[in-house]
């Protein structure tokens, strides 16, 4: 498997020099590897958007590199090139509320026509991103405006989609939905990993929806990496990420519970399937882990 | 017990952008009593935001009556009395934050409700006190984070001295220790202050602390009672598209293996102990 994205001591620093001063990314050095899905956690100011906002060149490194397919995206002048836009997409938190245009097919649109296409290939792109989140294609000529908030977030995920990224980054792309519509929506999003082979990265608060589907998970605390693993791996280490202030699944502290009382059972669960297969497992054999 | 809100066969419709009537809420019969916390909870479209902004008069019934108070919400004359009585809190807090200094924000409705200077002061510095923000008084709101500017919106409520506060998923946007912050906040309204509290929510963990929980379904009570007794019916809950707590999932998924375990686990603890003898078994 070859890197699609590295980040090489990348430091970044807010206010500097000022009274709110303040390191958001101190050294951090990463790698994430084409076509996985990398679940990004960590709380509130722990660095996650920083640092997926130099992915594509939004945010511009303090010191270090950040490396698309092992080439720098700032070039010496100090430009980012521009097609970094286009190949690495960012879907922001709330991205409902940047919709702009008369209709929703204009709407997606947008980045397709910024990177100079032909108008058939902007429909083609715009027909199947809007198959892509399960948007009715007869829904094209509507206001995005007439929708309802989950539908009007898959028309920005549909925007960002449409540009074909390489690697799609979506910022808490279920917060604020209900179960059903969470489901949906990181359903879409794995059909489009599975479908294009892109690169996935989906960063959230909790490790729940993001453990279910992510190949890696990264855990930022304090500026830094604090883990970077296999979800198995990641939530094995459960009891540090309870103290670096994130949450974890119910399920898992009922296992962490359990373990900790002297069950032989393993802490690491993170899905009621994986804890139902272990308590058969440990019912069943007697086995201890 | 007495009730501060009631609904007789409430309905509430309205037209959607092709002028095809939507029926948001389809008979509703609703007693809430004084003192009482109580969840509400549902799928995005099952009428449940719909029913809380009836409560304080944003919306009004196009069928049936409302009830704060023993006020009718339809009736002019009452709308401002129901809003005081009746005061509400918004998922998104950087839409109901309107000052640049958080106890201005805190003193908004005071002030429009004619409140003499010297009380203003009293009950913004006990309202801030009451949600932990004391000490960011004289703060810009826009530096918060997400869940100080949600205590801010719940302190400026504090202050109007409510019987009751309806909350729309005051938790929907916030960080796992914002949601800790303010449902501390908000279970301090209801035991500190026997103030009434309405959460409309998404997530279990919270519904699990209120004393009632209605379950809203296509414009409906689907049902209601203990959050213990609800989130055990989990075939009722999955069919109207919601989760059931993790501490309960896995129960009634050992069950279906036939483990015959009783599902009443709301806490972490709680169902430890269920499987701990289980496997001890």
């Amino acid at each position: 498997m070859s890197t699609i994205l590295e980040v090489r001591d990348l430091t970044h620093v807010y206010g500097a020099g000022t009274p709110f001063e303040r390191t958001a990314l101190d050294h951090v050095s990463l790698s994430i590897e084409q076509g996985e899905i990398l679940g990004v956690i960590g709380h509130t100011g722990s660095g996650k958007s920083t640092l997926i906002q130099h992915f594509n060149g939004l945010l511009q490194p303090d010191s270090g590199e950040v490396l698309l397919a092992g080439r720098s995206i700032w070039d010496e002048k100090g430009k980012c090139a521009r097609d970094v836009r286009f190949r690495v997409g960012l879907v922001f938190q709330y991205p409902e509320y940047q919709l702009f245009e008369e209709t929703i097919a204009k709407d997606i649109a947008y980045g397709p026509r910024n990177m100079g296409l032909s108008e058939a290939e902007i429909a083609e792109r715009v027909a199947e991103a809007m198959e892509f989140v399960g948007l009715d294609a007869q829904l094209a000529e509507k206001s995005p405006f007439a929708l309802s908030g989950g539908q009007k977030r898959r028309v920005a995920i549909a925007g960002v989609i449409a540009m074909r990224p390489e690697v799609l980054v979506l910022d808490e792309p279920t917060a604020g939905l209900d179960p059903a519509g969470r489901n949906e929506i990181l359903g879409q999003i794995r059909g489009y990993h599975d479908q294009t082979g892109a690169t996935v990265l989906i960063v959230s608060h909790s490790m729940e929806d993001t453990a279910r589907m992510a190949d890696r998970m990264l855990v930022m605390n304090q500026a830094q990496v604090m883990l970077l693993d296999k979800p198995e791996a990641v939530f094995a280490r459960a009891g540090e990420i309870v103290e670096a202030g994130l949450d974890v699944p119910e399920i898992t502290k009922v296992f962490m519970e359990l373990h900790r009382r002297g069950v032989p059972v393993s802490p690491s669960v993170f899905t009621v399937e994986q804890a139902a297969a272990e308590l058969r497992r440990v019912k069943g054999g007697g086995a201890v882990c | 017990m007495s009730e501060i809100i009631r609904t007789e066969d409430l309905r509430y419709a309205y037209q959607d952008e092709e002028g095809r009537p939507v029926v948001a809420l389809d008979g509703v019969e609703l007693a809430i009593g004084r003192g009482e916390f109580v969840a509400v909870l549902g799928h995005n479209g099952s009428g449940k935001s719909t029913l809380a902004g009836h409560f304080n008069a944003i919306r009004l019934p196009t069928g049936g009556t409302v009830w704060v108070d023993h006020m009718d919400t339809k009736e002019e004359k009452n709308v401002y009395e129901v809003r005081k009585t009746c005061a509400m809190v918004f998922q998104n807090p950087d839409n109901q934050i309107v000052a640049t200094v958080v106890e201005e924000d805190v003193a908004f409705a005071l002030e429009n409700m004619g409140v003499p200077p010297a009380e203003i002061r009293r009950r913004v510095d006990d309202a801030l006190k009451a949600v932990g923000m004391y000490e960011f008084r004289e703060h810009a709101p826009h530096k918060l984070s997400g869940g100080q500017k949600q205590r801010v919106a719940i302190a400026g409520v504090i202050a109007m001295m409510p019987r009751c506060v309806v909350l729309d998923e005051p938790t929907a946007m916030l960080d796992p220790r914002g949601r800790r912050e303010v449902m501390e906040v908000v279970r301090g309204l209801n035991e500190r202050f026997g103030i009434t509290v309405v959460l409309i929510t998404h997530h279990m963990d919270e519904a699990v602390q209120a004393g009632r929980v209605i379950v809203m379904h296509q414009g409906r009570v689907l049902m209601q009672g203990a959050p213990r007794e609800i989130f055990t019916r989990v075939d009722e809950l999955k069919a109207a598209s919601l989760d059931v707590p993790q501490t309960i999932e896995i129960l009634y998924e050992m069950n279906r293996g036939g483990a015959g375990l009783s599902l009443g686990a709301l806490s972490v603890g709680e169902c430890a102990d269920i499987l701990q003898q289980y496997l001890a078994g």
